[in-house]
């Protein structure tokens, strides 16, 4: 793995860890009957890892599907640290071109998921 | 192709405090064709004020005070619609549209939030559109100002400019392209000259579903924004930065049918992070598991009136198009996220 992309993997680890277990609830006090419900990004953990494998099957980005099944199984919960971490991890003998598409798709996914969480965490907006 | 519904329309009539709401209503209430009109006022203050201004069909008339927190409307609205159904229960003349006049002070959402989502009022009535009124002389000054009175364009199917006869060509020009950077999908009209047209409809006509999505003036319109999000148009970035706008409006489009599961698990995910920022969401759905059968939904901020199918495509566009008018939630986020949801497995 090029030491850029095992940087990016990392940073991308890193955000994921900051962000995955971070409760947000809504309107607490609102009474319009959505009050008390919280949700973490952990919690789409699984459609996101699902529409990765499904989008590498479908494009015929094997080593990246494969990379995805080994660390990240169809069916299973959780996933995401393990396949950032082998992604980050230098010794790691994932194939380059897999490893670069995997990357810029988490990567885009993520920094939305991220951002979307991020502007409900800032208290900023009423 | 139309939507029938045989509820009670209701028109959501608001806009900032002296933009003319109370006067407009007066005038088209004034109008036969309104004559079987229910008015629902809703003030700020201990004191109500503006019912007295009110002269017509003061028996058809409900005021609710101190309803201007969010949430607390939804209890004196309830009521509000529970004592207008007593009252009518020994009329022979039908009911045949309610106006809720909003305080200049209020943010709509939550009167909207309880005719879309509180059953007891839902049975009964529907929401037809959201009215906003605007003054041609000051409205610009005010929305640089208040965000609550861009709020109110934003969430407007109609916005209706006032005052036109005291505002210059070049003041009512200008107030018009402002209003389309903040809503492009809403009609504008005039009062005084296109007075009634848009509410005089007696029989609450059935709703338009396309004219009532008006996505194509946002697909035109979000061309430009989403240009200049990327930082390459630096005069509407110049713009945005000197009015403080944070709406943006914008469509987003598929052209092949989605997972309605993974679109309803997407609009929960939506509406829990980011409920307040969305103003408004309004659209129509091609999904996988109901082939010739497109979804209307309907959300302001965190909640969503309950979904409906269509019985067909109202014309050869089946693709998928969604309408936003968020705040500080930008097209990108929205799209790389649905991305990840719309071919989930029912």
């Amino acid at each position: 793995m090029p030491p850029d992309a095992t940087a990016r993997a990392a940073a991308l680890l890193r955000l994921w860890n900051d962000v995955a277990l971070q409760h947000v609830s809504m309107g607490g006090a609102c009474a319009c009957g959505m009050g008390g419900v919280t949700l973490r990004l952990q919690d789409f953990e699984r459609d996101i890892l699902d529409y990765l494998r499904d989008e590498a099957g479908r494009l015929g980005e094997a080593e990246a599907h494969a990379l995805l099944q080994c660390h990240a199984p169809a069916g299973q919960e959780g996933g995401m640290a393990a396949v950032l971490a082998a992604l980050a991890d230098p010794d790691s003998v994932v194939p380059a071109a897999g490893a670069a598409w995997l990357l810029g798709r988490l990567d885009r996914t993520l920094s939305s998921f991220a951002r979307l969480h991020g502007g409900a965490r800032s208290g900023a907006l009423p | 192709m139309i939507e029938t519904d045989d509820r009670i329309p209701v028109t959501v009539l608001t806009g900032f405090l002296g933009s003319g709401k109370t006067t407009l209503l007066n005038r088209l209430l004034a109008r036969p064709a309104l004559r079987d009109t229910a008015v629902i006022i809703n003030e700020f203050g201990e004191v109500g004020l503006d019912h007295h201004l009110l002269e017509q069909s003061a028996e058809d008339m409900v005021l609710l005070a101190n309803g201007c927190i969010c949430c607390t409307i939804r209890g004196d609205l309830v009521e509000a619609f529970d004592r207008l159904d007593q009252r009518l229960a020994g009329q022979a003349a039908p009911l045949r549209r309610v106006v809720i006049e909003t305080t200049g002070l209020a943010d709509p959402a939550p009167i909207l939030h309880t005719l879309m989502s509180e059953p007891a009022v839902a049975r009964r009535y529907r929401l037809d559109h959201v009215a906003t009124t605007v003054d041609a002389c000051n409205s610009i000054d005010t929305l640089d100002r208040q965000e609550e009175a861009v709020k109110q364009a934003a969430v407007a199917d109609l916005l209706v400019l006032t005052k036109t006869d005291l505002a210059s060509a070049g003041q009512s020009d200008a107030l018009l392209r402002r209003l389309r950077e903040i809503n492009p999908g809403a009609d504008a009209v005039r009062a005084g000259r296109d007075d009634g047209d848009w509410l005089a409809a007696p029989d609450g006509r059935p709703r338009d579903v396309r004219r009532w999505l008006q996505a194509e003036a946002h697909e035109s319109h979000g061309d430009t924004q989403g240009h200049s999000a990327h930082g390459h148009g630096h005069h509407h970035d110049h713009d945005r930065t000197r009015h403080g706008d944070r709406i943006r409006s914008y469509v987003v489009t598929r052209d092949e049918p989605v997972s309605w599961a993974g679109v309803q698990r997407w609009l929960a995910m939506l509406s829990t992070l980011r409920g307040p920022d969305l103003l408004r969401v309004k659209g129509i759905v091609n999904v996988i598991e109901h082939p010739g059968r497109p979804v209307v939904i309907h959300g302001v901020q965190h909640v969503f009136h309950p979904h409906s199918f269509l019985p067909a495509w109202p014309d050869d566009d089946h693709r998928t198009r969604i309408v936003f008018i968020t705040r500080d939630v930008e097209r990108d986020l929205v799209d790389d996220t649905l991305r990840i949801f719309e071919r989930r497995q029912p």
